[in-house]
């Protein structure tokens, strides 16, 4: 019978080896919290812990997620670093104290005031537009040539957004409660509402393919998507994205909406000199040319030229509020969107 | 009522580590969900007006309309396919018996973006059938149908459990009385099957409830969205917190409704008897319609979206042998096991301190700290982080009053607070597992035991950890199973340059790249394969043999 038994001291024994099994910390080095995923920041950080010897450690993972084990581990946090795909999750971080002001001359030559905290607490690294894009052939010609123009009786069922979970549609409905009133966006956003072709569900690139497939006729969604299909290694794929047309919206007045991804030094940082070289190394040339390359995101650093397929959708002009307001108005948007019956 | 209280007395005595210990493990554990509990008393910031008033009534309606709909969905499979298996015979059915259970394996995020891949703009199916034909997945049906497809395993795992110990003469007596294969069903086996399909039901509708990414991706709105949706969205997390413990009652409420059908059902094992099996072989169209019924949810469920994936991932499939991936295996199976080990542990803790002690104060602790089960994982995990958290911070207090160094993070970052995010979430699964076949072992023994002056130690380890080894199996490897599948509260707080599979699935999906997807998520499905074999032999095995045997 005793010999039937299972190991109970085996599995203890095995227990405690999982729990020492963690990967310990290491000499010089920058800890990372990132809401950028690995494929889309790994390769940048991989070269600039070559270039300076530094170890780049990495924990990427929802925004919101991160901010709240950043804020519970205080000032013991080994995070030194903060990214996020968007402004407001940067303000939001900022206004819990997270971050701290970073005085770098290169990081105010490289980026423009507007996409970066007044008090440089954060920093735009990247840009993304959101833009409208109309399949070829059916809504081109008569596209929308604002973002106000989306709620017309005209698109009835003809619309593909995804949910207002998604920060990019708050910050966009963020800043058109800073262009035209909370009021006229509330009833823009319900005349959105009425022209869904369907209930919003699944990401950009999903509205993209359901426009293709002909369930709508106009999709919004950042353009670096439609970008990575263009580029796509299946032809499925390529083939959607050929029948859309991107349309630039509100050129005649602010100018297309954009949102950044950025970093900011945490208030906890151990290693802030290394830290902030590596916010100075993603705002430089290297990374910004990588960024637009390999991203299909246009670069924050003025004279960095755009990819080849984000130089065939031409110039535009974009709005230029600064991106602070995004998250200053994130919540109010939110609610907005939620009495639009906006899911 | 004299003879049964001295031994009970004899059986309670003595042994108060393993009480202590009890309650210390259920208060660490029920812990992080009591903190969200706390939250109800503080200022929400104004989001609750707001909620009433806009979409609360559409995450209530949402999530019931899911969550029955999941229920019925799974209690059809998983009680149908149980009952066919068991007690009829058709062709095919020894190979069905086991790959019932094969959905398990898939997380239900995964068959999601897998059917919206094979259904969207591109996908072989919309290129065959043309976007008019197929109803839109993307709804509540198709929220229903997936999680249905990924759930009934553990209806059809603990009704076939239950239908398995029934004694053959049961059976065999409805016969002599003229039951036909439905009569015997309806009228014997529905009623003894019943704390089965409550418990099960119970387990659906928790992970129903608690899912994220899947109802995420199909627009419907329940109540883990509007959580995630207050916390990210209108930067609430007190009000999030609220909304969960709101869920959290729900499924209390769910819990109390599952241990009352199971009180009527407290027979304990009888002794030796014949093992039920296959009684009725049905024939011709009836066989092949027996057949037709199991594979399909094995098809739907499994074999469909695996070959699709696999389709997608063979261009890619050089990878596998790549360091990088052996590293996200390797890191993926160490989490999967230390944290089938911790909740093993801790529900034979739990679950045999209740035994001895059926009716102490205190057991209610142990209850509630299975309630993690309900709640989205990421706020599981926040709950978890400030209990850690705080433990760190005391301890720093304490250092610097001693006058010595703080000993910082120690908690935080490591697989530690990793292995106590998924006992607090998944311990109702083993703690059930472990719960139920300790009930099937007589009390006789324990008095007997009691008898012999052997001490609740000896009598555990001598006695009921080998009785109940089966069920204890069961726990470990479904909690494994559901771990390697476990996304959200492993993203936030595993430690640095620390990746899973289930991480490297999200990051491509999140990037909206759906082949990307496919060779990690296979990865995990092949990872949970081995534990649900092993499981599904030991289902398979008739239970009086094996205490023949013994």
């Amino acid at each position: 019978m005793t010999s039937r038994q299972p190991h109970y001291h085996t599995a203890l024994a095995a227990f405690a080896l999982c729990c020492v099994l963690a990967p310990g910390p290491g000499g010089a080095e920058v800890n990372i919290y990132s809401a950028r995923q690995e494929p889309l920041i790994k390769p940048l950080l991989d070269r600039f812990s070559k270039r300076r010897g530094v170890k780049v450690r990495l924990v990427t993972g929802k925004a919101d997620a991160l901010l709240a084990r950043l804020k519970l581990e205080g000032r013991d946090s080994p995070a030194d670093l903060l990214i996020t795909t968007d402004a407001g999750r940067l303000y939001r971080a900022k206004e819990a104290g997270l971050l701290q002001a970073v005085e770098s001359e290169t990081l105010n030559a490289n980026i423009a005031p507007r996409y970066r905290d007044p008090q440089n607490h954060w920093f735009g690294l990247s840009l993304r537009a959101r833009a409208i894009l109309a399949v070829a052939g059916k809504a081109d010609t008569a596209a929308p040539a604002r973002y106000e123009s989306l709620a017309d009786p005209v698109w009835r069922g003809r619309i593909c957004i995804r949910s207002s979970d998604n920060i990019y549609n708050q910050s966009l409905v963020a800043s058109m409660m800073h262009a035209n009133g909370a009021d006229a966006t509330l009833a823009w956003a319900k005349g959105l509402v009425a022209n869904f072709a369907r209930p919003p569900a699944g990401g950009d690139r999903d509205q993209i393919l359901a426009a293709a497939g002909g369930l709508c006729d106009i999709a919004v969604a950042n353009t670096y998507y439609l970008a990575m299909m263009l580029q796509s290694g299946n032809a499925a794929q390529r083939e959607a994205a050929k029948k859309i047309r991107v349309v630039w919206p509100n050129q005649r007045d602010r100018g297309v909406h954009i949102n950044i991804s950025g970093a900011g030094v945490t208030r906890a940082a151990k290693h802030r000199e290394d830290a902030v070289a590596l916010l100075e190394y993603l705002a430089g040339a290297d990374a910004q040319r990588w960024y637009a390359e390999a991203n299909n995101e246009y670069p924050v650093l003025d004279g960095i030229a755009p990819g080849a397929v984000l130089q065939a959708w031409g110039e535009f002009k974009a709005d230029d509020i600064n991106l602070e307001l995004l998250g200053r108005l994130n919540r109010d948007a939110v609610e907005l969107t939620n009495r639009a019956g906006w899911r | 009522m004299a003879a049964v209280a001295t031994p009970r007395s004899a059986i309670g005595a003595g042994f108060s580590a393993l009480h202590t210990g009890a309650r210390i493990a259920s208060t660490l554990i029920l812990l992080p969900v009591a903190a969200l509990a706390v939250c109800v008393f503080l200022p929400s910031g104004g989001v609750w007006p707001h909620l009433l008033e806009t979409t609360l009534g559409l995450y209530l309606k949402d999530s019931a309309l899911l969550a029955a709909g999941v229920v019925l969905g799974a209690a059809v499979i998983g009680g149908g396919g149980a009952w066919l298996c068991t007690v009829c015979d058709f062709p095919g059915r020894r190979f069905l018996e086991w790959a019932l259970i094969l959905p398990l394996a898939f997380p239900a995020y995964i068959i999601a973006y897998t059917y919206t891949g094979m259904l969207d703009y591109g996908g072989w199916l919309h290129q065959r059938l043309g976007a008019q034909a197929l109803p839109s997945i993307r709804s509540m049906g198709g929220g229903i149908a997936v999680l249905s497809l990924v759930l009934y395993p553990y209806l059809y795992l603990l009704v076939r459990a239950t239908l398995l110990q029934q004694s053959a003469s049961l059976v065999e007596a409805a016969r002599t009385l003229g039951f036909g294969a439905w009569r015997t069903f309806a009228q014997l086996m529905l009623p003894v099957a019943r704390p089965a399909i409550a418990a099960g039901a119970a387990i659906v509708a928790m992970e129903t409830l608690s899912d994220y990414a899947t109802v995420k991706h199909f627009g419907i709105q329940t109540f883990s969205v509007g959580v995630l949706r207050t916390w990210f969205g209108l930067d609430s997390l007190v009000g999030a917190a609220q909304l969960s413990t709101l869920l959290l009652f729900f499924t209390a409420g769910l819990v109390a409704c599952e241990r009352l059908a199971r009180r009527r059902a407290g027979y304990y094992n009888a002794g030796q008897r014949e093992a039920l099996g296959a009684v009725y072989p049905l024939r011709g169209a009836r066989a092949w319609a027996a057949t037709a019924a199991c594979a399909l949810p094995v098809t739907l469920g499994f074999a469909l979206p695996a070959a699709q994936l696999a389709a997608w991932a063979w261009p890619a499939r050089g990878a596998v042998f790549s360091g990088d991936y052996r590293e996200l295996i390797a890191n993926t199976l160490l989490l999967g096991a230390g944290a089938a080990l911790a909740t093993a542990a801790v529900a034979v803790l739990l679950a045999y301190a209740r035994r001895r002690r059926p009716r102490d104060r205190l057991g209610w602790l142990h209850r509630a700290a299975t309630f993690g089960y309900a709640a989205p994982g990421v706020v599981v995990a926040v709950g978890v982080m400030l209990v850690c958290t705080t433990l760190e911070k005391a301890a720093g207090a304490g250092a610097a009053l001693a006058g010595i160094a703080s000993p910082g993070l120690f908690l935080s970052g490591t697989l530690f607070i990793l292995y106590f995010a998924y006992t607090t979430r998944f311990l109702t699964l083993g703690f059930n597992s472990v719960e139920t076949s300790l009930l099937k072992v007589s009390r006789n023994m324990d008095y007997a035991a009691a008898t012999l002056r052997a001490s609740g130690g000896e009598t555990l380890r001598a006695i009921h950890l080998p009785m109940i080894r089966t069920g204890l199996l069961t726990a470990m490897l479904l909690v494994f199973v559901d771990v390697i599948k476990e996304l959200p509260a492993t993203l936030v707080l595993r430690p640095f340059d620390f990746n899973t599979l289930a991480v490297r699935a999200y990051e491509m999906a999140s990037n909206e790249q759906l082949p990307g997807i496919a060779l990690p998520s296979l990865t995990i499905v092949a990872a949970g394969l081995l534990p649900l074999t092993l499981l599904a032999r030991r289902i398979a095995r008739r239970p009086a043999r094996t205490l023949m045997r013994r």
